[in-house]
C-alpha cells in the first residue's frame, strides 16, 4: 500500500512539473489551492469547537446514544484527520513551490530565450543591413569596374590603331628606302664601263638587287649577265642573286 | 624622252639601253617637233615631263598648224600636238599633280602618269604596258 502511494505521489509530482513547465501553469491558482486546504490554528481550533458543539448537539438530539459513540469515535480521530489534512495542506505547499521554481526556471528560461532571439533578430539585422551596403558596394563596383574596361578598351583600341599606322608607316618607310636603294642599284648594274670602278660599282649593284629584288627585276640581272662588257666575276655573282631571287620567291 | 632635267633621266636612259630599248632625251621641248617630224616611224613611245620652260615651243606649234595659248603648261602643249599629228602613245612623268592635271590626264585613254621622281622599274613597267596597248 505505502509502495503504491508512494509511486502514485511521484506521478503525481512528475506530471505536476510537466504541466507547469510545458504549459506554464499559473503560479498563483496553484498556491491559492494549497492556501485554501491548508488551515491556519484560529481556524482549526474554530474548526474543532465548530465540530465539538455540533456532536454535543447531535448527542442531546440522540437520547439512545446510538450515535454517541461514533460521535465519539469520530471526534478522536480528528486530530489524525486533522493531521491528514495538514500534511496534505503541507505537501500541496511544497508542490506549489517546487512549481513556483520550475515557473521562475521557465520564466528565466524563456527570457533567456527571447533575450538570444532578441539578439539573433539584432545580428540578423545587421547582417542585413551589412549585406544591403556589400550589395551596393558591388554594384558601384561594378559599375565603375565597366567604365575602367570601357576606358582600357578604348585606350588599348587606340593604342592599337596608332601601332598599326606606325608600323604602316615605318613599312612604307621601309619600303621607300629599299625602293630608293633598288633603283640605284639598278641604275648602276645599267651603266656600262669596263674599268675596275665600273666593275666594282655593279658588282655591289648585284648584290643590293638580289636582296631586295624580286620576280620582276630578275630580268635586270639577266640582260647585265648578256652584255660583252660584263666580267667573268660579275656574271657568277649575276648567277648567284638570280638564284637568291628566284628560292626566295618560291618560298613566299 | 622630253624632260629639261637631263641629268637626272640619263641613267634610265642606260636601263632603258639595257632592256633592249633605244632612248633619247631632249631637254629642249622646242626641239621636239622637228625631232617628230623627222623620227615619229621610229617612235614607240613618248615619255614626257610636263613642267618645262616654254622657249618657242608655242611659236614652232603654231607654225604647224597646231593653235595654242603660251600660256598652258609646256608639257600640256607637247602632248596636245603628240595626240592630234602623231598618235603616239605617251607615259606622263611630271611632279605638276593638281586636281586640274590629274582629272586631264584621266580622262585620256592610253595615258599613264606617274609622279616624279618615280624609280626605273617603274618608268620601265609604264613604257611597257603602254606598248603592250598600242601592240594589242
Amino acid at each position: 500500500m505505502n509502495r503504491r502511494a508512494t509511486i502514485g505521489f511521484a506521478v503525481l509530482l512528475y506530471l505536476a512539473c510537466s504541466w507547469t513547465l510545458t504549459a506554464q501553469v499559473d503560479l498563483p491558482t496553484v498556491e491559492e489551492q494549497a492556501s485554501e486546504v491548508a488551515l491556519s490554528a484560529e481556524q482549526q481550533e474554530a474548526l474543532n469547537g465548530l465540530v465539538e458543539s455540533k456532536v454535543q448537539e447531535l448527542l442531546n438530539q440522540e437520547p439512545e446514544g446510538r450515535f454517541r459513540k461514533a460521535l465519539e469515535d469520530a471526534t478522536k480521530a480528528l486530530p489524525i484527520l486533522t493531521w491528514i489534512v495538514g500534511a496534505a495542506a503541507v505537501v500541496a505547499t511544497l508542490l506549489g513551490a517546487v512549481a513556483a521554481l520550475l515557473t521562475f526556471q521557465a520564466h528565466q528560461g524563456r527570457s533567456e530565450i527571447f533575450a538570444a532571439v532578441a539578439a539573433a533578430e539584432k545580428s540578423l539585422e545587421k547582417t542585413r543591413r551589412l549585406a544591403a551596403r556589400t550589395r551596393t558596394s558591388a554594384a558601384r563596383l561594378r559599375a565603375e569596374g565597366s567604365d575602367t574596361l570601357r576606358e582600357l578598351q578604348a585606350v588599348s583600341d587606340h593604342v592599337k590603331a596608332e601601332s598599326d599606322r606606325i608600323h604602316q608607316e615605318a613599312q612604307h618607310v621601309a619600303d621607300s628606302v629599299s625602293g630608293i636603294y633598288l633603283n640605284s642599284a639598278i641604275e648602276s648594274l645599267a651603266t656600262p664601263g669596263g674599268n675596275p670602278e665600273s666593275y666594282a660599282r655593279r658588282y655591289a649593284a648585284i648584290g643590293i638587287i638580289a636582296e631586295l629584288g624580286d620576280d620582276r627585276h630578275r630580268r635586270y640581272l639577266e640582260a647585265a649577265r648578256g652584255k660583252d662588257y660584263e666580267s667573268d666575276m660579275n656574271r657568277a655573282e649575276i648567277d648567284r642573286a638570280i638564284e637568291k631571287i628566284r628560292t626566295r620567291s618560291q618560298r613566299q | 624622252m622630253c624632260d629639261d632635267e637631263k641629268r637626272r633621266v640619263e641613267p634610265l636612259i642606260d636601263v632603258l639601253n639595257l632592256l633592249g630599248y633605244e632612248a633619247t632625251v631632249l631637254d629642249n621641248p622646242s626641239d621636239v617637233p622637228t625631232f617628230l617630224d623627222e623620227h615619229h616611224d621610229e617612235i614607240d613611245v613618248i615619255l614626257l615631263d610636263l613642267h618645262m620652260p616654254n622657249g618657242t615651243l608655242a611659236t614652232e606649234l603654231n607654225a604647224r598648224g597646231f593653235e595654242c595659248d603660251a600660256r598652258e603648261e609646256t608639257g600640256i602643249l607637247l602632248y596636245g600636238y603628240v595626240k592630234k599629228t602623231y598618235h603616239l602613245p605617251v607615259v606622263v612623268h611630271s611632279v605638276l599633280r593638281g586636281r586640274q592635271v590629274m582629272e586631264y590626264f584621266q580622262n585620256e585613254k592610253g595615258v599613264e602618269f606617274l609622279s616624279k621622281p618615280a624609280s626605273s622599274d617603274k618608268i620601265v613597267e609604264a613604257i611597257e604596258r603602254v606598248i603592250g596597248r598600242r601592240n594589242e
